[in-house]
């Protein structure tokens, strides 16, 4: 009895603090629209902050706690929060809800990355608990610190004082009617921008609270572990449907008390080896439950022509050949760069093939997928399994379960694409008939050989996109109804779920599969010790593992194929299916769409890609840890530089993945290198090369509130000018220009640095030249039709070319009187 | 006397479309002045011109005498312009009663303003803890006239009042539009089904293609309208 109580203690002060950042998320939530996924973070800052001021030894340090609280709470918590509304939030109005979203996430990971920075180095940062460890109180045999009778006390008396300012205050029902109606409460009088403001800053004091009250239970500070555990907040928002503030508070109690209660039965990890992290993802496990048992959304229309974000869809031929352009490009610089840059771009390329799954999922149909990584390990780790590890034998096991796998996807993919009954029997066999003879005679799997083998075969990259997009289907069966920020929350449960279960599962799972052979039929080790070693492909007589400009080269093959393929697909009536769902689910459901369907088949096709790439990846990076590189951190990182690439081209998939693998090592390379070589400046080139480094990818992310198309679509439509029949010449000198500086390289008359500063700025001078160019063109033949007989005569050729534009034959009669009228 | 609002040869657009060319026209207290004419005329560029919502390219609003052109919509609220705006004058996830207490002006206390408006309106009383969303529209219409009226104001601009609602309703609703004008509020509808409008009105104007062609006593209107619709 008294473990029962010292548990539900200690489940009620962290149920307190889940719902106290809880309902600071339902404010600004409810005031905004927004969803503030930078809400743990801030949490996370304000406690890192209060540990400065009150026990840090060095500057700041030993502020009295009164002082210190009320600075962090009263001063720096509301600044932060009006900034954020000020400089970021605002300009969100009219977007779509990934770019609602991404920005957000931005948000966080630029305070990840200011807090790492700020607070570098392996040092413990451990605060106290108000009034110190030793101050409790008891209830029979139960001690309670007086630091849990204080979290609960603030959460009651911010629960009331909440509920009061919404519903009873006129600052509170301005702020609630703001999010419904901006414009009218401006008609009445009311200033929408200040009402933000004022639930920015409250939403952001919760934060603080929360983050400051849950530090001290935590033993050190940390600053992905803070974030996260904020994160936990989400489900207590959720049980409240993002709107009602009583039951967050009491979804924060459930959830609080039900990871304390599982630390007791499970004697804290330790009963269930397996389970042991379940501890950590309790409350992410419930978030999932809680987002399928939420009633139905009702399907919305979207207004034509509400959103700023607008996607082109290409021609088949401009992305084949953009392809063949991209491939020669990059087996180009594979000649003239170093191993070093052929690695990084290669491991751009991998990522950008993760993020053509987002293509596909987030930017063609419309629905939020923050776990792309998540499918992508999954992807690696059975490749690994299946290709190099011994989770199942050989021979004719592994061909059943690949047959077992393509027969899934088969009936789950093609029905989208309009084949039914029979037509879908015969490409659902033709299919199974394909991955087996593949896996069967081409791999040569009848042997055992499979445990030792020293590369990928491309059986494995199959097995493993089968395997994902089984997985992808049974992660989407449940969430299919979910949409929006819902299903985006949802995947990030099942990212987080995956960061904790399966990349830190140590233990070795056995199945017994009734009346086979002896009780362990199945043994799988999933994460083998925290690194696994996936080999490079060998085909063709080509050692991929030694050459890295091949891995390079067929790498980016491999993007073009799926990128065209993709294309092809946005134009197919399954794109167009997408498409419609996207913009209306509305008016799908009246025309009779199976909407199911669709997204249960582009989920596992999505998951089928992510879970190619990820096997790629992981194979040109050789060794896969716990930590990198398919972490939730990364995935939203490479999410959110994807949409700031345009979400809706593939083009934009390629620029989130080389930025994300490249962009910000190289410029924080590039500023390193400056700071050793001017060892008097080191303190500006070291400051900048944090900064890339650190911050770099959540600012690219905040910017793109600017431009929600994406930047791939900005460049493209710079370069769109080059088309022009005029601009011939001048894109015929710039790539001979540009191809004989290559060509310099090439026989090293020059080096790297010489060759990117002749040719980024021929480049970039194309289109310039062109506008102008065409601007000069367009001016001197201004000579619009009206114009005729006015600024010029009726010539001959005029009325001929008249004629021809309007499809009249040419009338020689006309003409005769026209010669009389002389 | 002198109008509460006056707008003095206005011209006004959106981006690079002209829409209004040379609109002037007077609200005076205590007046109702219909604007009429078809779809795409001017009139609810015009409201939006009169609520600050649309700031003018050339030409002056002018409030009690004094020029107000590029003053923004809420202060202007706050300086006694109400406006309805069309089919959407109410927040549909707020209650009932946080729709009426939304815009109380501070020093009037929310109770008083909740009796009033449940006077005006009894059915809304029964629902005073319904979201606002909910209501019919026709409930939703006088909920929105109820929350304007509530901020006492000088001047009222009605954009499309009878849209989508019963012809039983929009007289209801007209007849407190008229004894809201009987307690000396300027009123301005815009309406494109003239009759009912007419009948009310004290002036009316004809709006076609961005130009006030026609302006006068609602009889003298009446005559001019199917040329101005059929053209």
């Amino acid at each position: 009895m008294a473990e029962f109580l010292t548990f539900t203690v200690v489940g009620l002060a962290t149920g307190a603090i889940y719902s106290i950042a809880s309902a600071g998320l339902v404010v600004t939530y409810t005031t905004s629209g927004i969803f503030n996924f930078a809400h743990g973070a801030i949490g996370m800052f304000s406690a890192f902050l209060y540990w400065q001021l009150r026990w840090d030894e060095g500057w700041g340090g030993f502020w009295p706690a009164p002082i210190a609280l009320a600075f962090v709470l009263f001063i720096a918590a509301p600044i932060i929060g009006i900034l954020l509304q000020l400089i970021v939030m605002r300009g969100l109005e009219g977007t779509s809800e990934t770019t609602k979203l991404v920005i957000p996430i931005a948000v966080m990971l630029a305070f990840i990355g200011i807090t790492n920075w700020v607070w570098q180095g392996a040092e413990q940062r451990i605060p106290k608990p108000f009034f110190g460890r030793n101050a409790k109180w008891s209830i029979g045999d139960t001690y309670i610190t007086w630091h849990q009778t204080i979290i609960v006390i603030v959460a009651i008396v911010l629960a009331i004082a909440l509920r009061f300012l919404l519903f009873n205050t006129k600052i509170g029902v301005t702020m609630r009617a703001v999010v419904d109606n901006p414009e009218l409460v401006e008609l009445n009088g009311g200033r929408p921008n200040r009402s933000a403001m004022q639930s920015w800053a409250i939403g952001s004091i919760m934060a603080a609270i929360a983050g400051v009250l849950i530090s001290p239970l935590l033993g050190g500070l940390g600053v992905l572990a803070l974030t996260l555990l904020v994160v936990n907040a989400y489900a207590a928002a959720i049980f409240g449907r993002l709107k009602n503030l009583p039951l967050t508070f009491i979804g924060g109690l459930v959830i609080g008390l039900s990871v304390s209660y599982w630390n007791w039965i499970s004697r804290t990890g330790q009963k269930w080896p397996w389970l042991s992290e379940l501890r950590t993802t309790l409350p992410i496990v419930i978030l999932f439950c809680v987002l399928l048992l939420l009633p139905q959304d009702r399907l919305r229309g979207n207004r034509a022509g509400s959103l700023r974000e607008q996607f082109r869809v290409p021609s088949i031929r401009s992305s084949i050949l953009w392809s063949f352009a991209l491939v020669s490009l990059v087996s180009g610089l594979s000649l003239i760069i170093t191993s070093k840059w052929e690695a990084l771009l290669t491991r751009g390329l991998t990522m950008a093939i993760i993020g053509l799954s987002m293509v596909l999922l987030t930017g063609y149909a419309g629905e939020l997928n923050l776990a792309p990584l998540a499918f992508a390990g999954i992807g690696a780790i059975a490749a690994f399994q299946f290709d190099v590890g011994s989770a199942v034998e050989t021979g004719p096991g592994f061909a059943t379960l690949a047959t077992l796998l393509a027969a899934g996807f088969g009936v789950l993919v093609f029905p989208a694409f309009g084949l039914f009954k029979r037509r879908l029997f015969v490409a659902v066999t033709a299919f199974i008939l394909l991955v087996f003879i593949l896996v069967v005679f081409f791999d040569g799997t009848t042997g055992t050989g499979i445990a030792s083998r020293e590369s990928m075969s491309l059986s494995g990259l199959v097995v493993a996109s089968l395997i994902t997009a089984s997985v992808g289907a049974t992660v989407a069966l449940p969430a299919i109804r979910l949409r929006g920020l819902y299903l985006a929350l949802a995947t990030f449960a099942f990212a987080i779920f995956v960061d904790k279960m399966v990349y830190k599962q140590r233990e070795t799972l056995t199945f017994d599969i009734p009346f086979v052979g002896d009780s362990e039929d199945l043994s799988i080790n999933l994460f083998n010790n925290g690194a696994l070693n996936i080999p490079r492909p060998k085909f063709w007589g080509i050692d991929f593992g030694e050459k890295q400009w091949a891995m390079l080269i067929f790498v980016s093959i491999i993007f073009c194929c799926i990128s065209v393929a993709l294309i092809q697909l946005r134009k197919s009536s399954y794109g167009r299916q997408l498409t419609a769902m996207k913009d209306s689910p509305a008016a799908c459901a009246t025309l009779g769409m199976n909407m199911r369907r669709l997204k249960l088949s582009v989920f596992t096709l999505a998951a089928a890609i992510a879970g190619f790439g990820g096997a790629l990846h992981a194979s040109n990076l050789r060794t896969i840890q716990e930590d990198y590189p398919f972490t939730i951190w990364e995935g939203l990182a490479l999410f959110m530089l994807t949409v700031v690439g345009g979400i809706g081209y593939v083009s934009g998939a390629l620029f989130g993945g080389i930025i994300y693998a490249c962009a910000f090592i190289v410029m924080g390379d590039f500023w390193g290198k400056l700071a050793e070589d001017w060892g008097s400046f080191d303190w500006l080139f070291t400051f900048l090369q944090d900064f890339f480094l650190l911050l770099g990818p959540a600012l690219a992310g905040i910017g793109l509130g600017r431009n929600p198309s994406g930047v791939a679509s900005q460049i493209f439509d710079g370069f769109r000018i080059l088309r022009k029949k005029e601009n011939n010449g001048i894109v015929g000198v710039g790539s001979l220009l540009i191809a004989f500086s290559w060509f310099l390289r090439v026989i090293d008359v020059y080096n790297g640095w010489v060759f990117i500063m002749t040719s980024l700025p021929i480049l970039f001078l194309m289109p310039l030249l062109g506008e102008a160019n065409t601007r000069d063109r367009d001016r001197r033949k201004d000579t619009s039709i009206e114009m005729a007989g006015i600024d010029f005569g009726f010539t001959d050729e005029f009325i001929s070319f008249v004629d021809k534009e309007l499809s009249i034959p040419s009338d020689p009669m006309w003409k005769e009187s026209r010669i009389n009228d002389e | 006397m002198t109008p509460l609002l006056a707008l003095h040869k206005i011209n006004a657009g959106y981006a690079e479309i002209p829409v209004l060319h040379d609109v002037s026209l007077s609200l005076y207290p205590g007046k109702i002045y219909a604007l009429l004419g078809p779809n795409g005329g001017g009139k609810s560029t015009t409201l939006k011109v009169c609520s600050g919502q649309l700031t003018p390219t050339s030409g002056d609003l002018i409030i009690a005498g004094k020029s107000m052109t590029k003053t923004d919509p809420s202060a202007l609220a706050r300086a006694g312009i109400c406006t309805i705006p069309e089919g959407k004058g109410i927040f549909p996830n707020l209650t009932v009663r946080d729709n009426l207490i939304m815009m109380s002006k501070s020093g009037i206390p929310t109770e008083h303003i909740e009796e009033v408006a449940y006077q005006r309106f009894t059915q809304l009383s029964s629902r005073a803890r319904q979201t606002a969303g909910t209501l019919s529209g026709g409930e939703q219409q006088m909920l929105a006239m109820t929350r304007a009226l509530a901020t006492d104001p000088a001047i009222l601009l009605l954009d499309e009042l009878s849209m989508g609602l019963a012809p039983l309703i929009v007289g209801q609703l007209y007849e407190i539009v008229q004894q809201v004008a009987s307690g000396g509020v300027a009123i301005l509808i815009v309406e494109q089904f003239a009759r009912t409008a007419l009948e009310i009105a004290d002036t009316a104007g004809i709006m076609l293609n961005g130009r006030l062609v026609n302006e006068g006593r609602p009889e003298s209107i009446q005559k001019g309208l199917k040329h101005a619709y059929l053209g």
